[in-house]
C-alpha cells in the first residue's frame, strides 16, 4: 500500500510538469559547441606541439661545448650505481643530442636479458677488479643502435676539507660497447697523445695523457661492433691485454 | 536490453544526430522528473539534464554494450544532480508548478486517486528522507529501475540497496499516517 501511493504520489507530482520545450535544442547546441570546441582544442594541441618540436630541433643544434652539459644532465644515479651516457650525433659543426629510445640502469644477469646485443666482457682483469651479475650495467637504445656500459666502482669513506668523513665514490672499470655504425674515435685536443693499437687483428687507439703516459682509455671495433675501455691504474700493456681478453 | 535500444546505442556510438534525439526523447521525461523530485527546482532540474545528456553523448562510446543502459545514464544523471545541488541551497517543492488536474497514463491509473495537495504531501514526505535513503527510493518508485539497476546506478551492492529501500519505506511509514489518512486509504502491510 505505501509503495503504491509512493508511486502514484510522486508520479502525480512530477508527470504533470512539462519539460521545457528549449531544452534538446539547447542540448543540441551546446552539444555541436562542446565538439567543435574538443576538435580545435586538439588540433591547437597538436599545432603547439609541431610548434614546440620545430623550436626544440632548432634549440636542440647544440655546440661541443654545450654537449658537456647534456652529459650532465642524463648523469642518473639509482640503486645500481651512476651512469652518464651521451647520445651525440654529428651534423656537420654542429652535434645535436638525441633523445635514447631506451634508458635502462640495471644489473649485468637483467641487460644480458633486456640487450639486443650479445654482451661481451673481458676475461682477464686486474687483480682488485671484478665483474659479476650483479654489476651495475646500462642498455641504452637510439633507433637500431644499442649502446651497453659496464661500470665498475668502490666507494670509501674519507674527510672533506671541513673535516667531516664523507662517501666518495671512485671508478675503477668502465666498458662501452655500442652497435652503433657512425663511431667517430674521441681524440682529445690538448694534454693528450693518441697512439694506433692492434687488438687481435683489429685497428684501435689508445688515448693516454702526456704528462703521465698512463692510459685514458682505449677504443676499438671488431668490425661488428665498437667499445671502449677505461680502466683505473692500469698501465698501456694492461689495458691492451684487456682489450684483447674480451669474449 | 532490448534489441532497438542496442541498435540506437550503436548508432549514437557512431555519432548519428538523430539517434541522439530518439535516445533523448526515451528518456528525458522520467530523468527530469527524477531531478525534480531530487532537487526541486526547475531551472536546476534543467541544467542538470543537459548536462547529463551532454555527458552521455560525450562519453557514448565508453558505455559497455550488454550493461543496462538505464543504469549508466542515471549514474550520470544522479551525480550531476549531486555535483550541481551539493552546494546549492534547499528550494521548497515548487507547489505552482504541479498543475491542478491531471490525466494520469494507463500505465498509472493510481495518480487519478491523487490530488495535488495529496502528491505535495507524499513529495515533502521523501524530501524529510536522508539523501542515501531518498535516491534509491526516487530511482526505484518514480524512475522505476529495479534493485539491480539501482545497485550499478549507486555503485553500492544489491544488499545495501534492499535494506536502503526498506529503511526508506520503513521512514515514510512513520511520516505516512497522515498521509494515509489525507488520501483516505487504511494504511497496512
Amino acid at each position: 500500500m505505501t509503495e503504491n501511493f509512493l508511486r502514484a504520489g510522486l508520479h502525480r507530482a512530477a508527470d504533470g510538469i512539462e519539460v521545457p520545450q528549449y531544452l534538446w535544442p539547447s542540448i543540441q547546441k551546446k552539444h555541436v559547441f562542446r565538439r567543435n570546441r574538443r576538435l580545435y582544442l586538439r588540433r591547437a594541441g597538436l599545432a603547439a606541439t609541431v610548434i614546440v618540436l620545430a623550436v626544440s630541433i632548432a634549440l636542440g643544434s647544440i655546440t661541443s661545448a654545450f654537449a658537456d652539459s647534456v652529459v650532465k644532465s642524463w648523469l642518473l644515479r639509482n640503486g645500481v650505481g651512476a651512469f652518464t651516457l651521451t647520445f651525440v650525433q654529428n651534423t656537420g659543426e654542429k652535434v645535436a643530442e638525441i633523445i635514447p629510445d631506451l634508458f635502462v640502469p640495471t644489473t649485468l644477469s637483467h641487460a644480458r636479458q633486456i640487450a639486443k646485443i650479445p654482451i661481451k666482457l673481458p676475461t682477464y682483469l686486474p687483480q682488485g677488479i671484478t665483474i659479476n651479475d650483479n654489476t651495475p650495467t646500462l642498455v641504452g637504445r637510439v633507433g637500431s643502435a644499442e649502446t651497453i656500459a659496464i661500470r665498475v666502482t668502490q666507494k670509501f669513506l674519507t674527510p672533506d676539507g671541513r673535516g667531516k668523513v664523507v662517501s666518495v665514490e671512485s671508478e675503477l672499470l668502465d666498458i662501452r660497447e655500442t652497435s652503433a655504425t657512425d663511431v667517430t674515435m674521441a681524440t682529445p685536443d690538448q694534454g693528450y697523445t693518441v697512439d694506433n693499437v692492434k687488438i687481435g687483428k683489429n685497428d684501435g687507439i689508445i688515448v693516454m695523457q702526456a704528462k703521465t703516459s698512463l692510459p685514458l682509455f682505449i677504443n676499438w671495433s671488431d668490425g661488428k661492433y665498437w667499445f671502449r675501455i677505461f680502466c683505473s691504474g692500469a698501465d698501456r700493456n694492461t689495458l691492451i691485454k684487456i682489450a684483447e681478453s674480451m669474449r | 536490453m532490448h534489441s532497438e535500444e542496442i541498435e540506437l546505442i550503436q548508432r549514437c556510438k557512431s555519432h548519428d544526430e538523430a539517434a541522439f534525439e530518439k535516445l533523448y526523447q526515451q528518456h528525458i521525461q522520467f530523468a527530469y522528473g527524477t531531478v525534480l523530485i531530487l532537487v526541486k527546482n526547475s531551472n536546476v532540474a534543467t541544467e542538470v539534464c543537459q548536462e547529463a545528456f551532454l555527458k552521455v553523448f560525450k562519453n557514448i562510446r565508453r558505455f559497455r554494450d550488454g550493461e543496462p543502459f538505464r543504469a549508466w545514464f542515471y549514474r550520470i544523471l544522479i551525480n550531476e544532480a549531486m555535483r550541481l545541488t551539493r552546494r546549492m541551497i534547499k528550494w521548497p517543492i515548487p507547489t505552482d508548478i504541479i498543475p491542478e488536474k491531471w490525466s494520469p497514463s494507463q500505465n498509472n491509473p493510481e495518480t487519478a486517486a491523487v490530488s495535488k495537495e495529496q502528491c505535495i504531501e507524499i513529495w515533502g514526505s521523501v524530501q524529510r528522507l536522508p539523501p542515501k535513503l531518498r535516491v534509491p527510493l526516487v530511482l526505484r518508485y518514480y524512475a522505476d529501475l529495479s534493485e539491480a539497476e539501482i545497485a550499478k546506478t549507486l555503485h553500492i551492492p544489491l544488499g545495501t540497496v534492499k535494506s536502503r529501500l526498506n529503511r526508506g519505506r520503513e521512514g515514510l511509514r512513520r511520516i505516512f499516517p497522515q498521509t494515509v489518512e489525507l488520501l483516505g486509504g487504511v494504511y497496512h502491510d
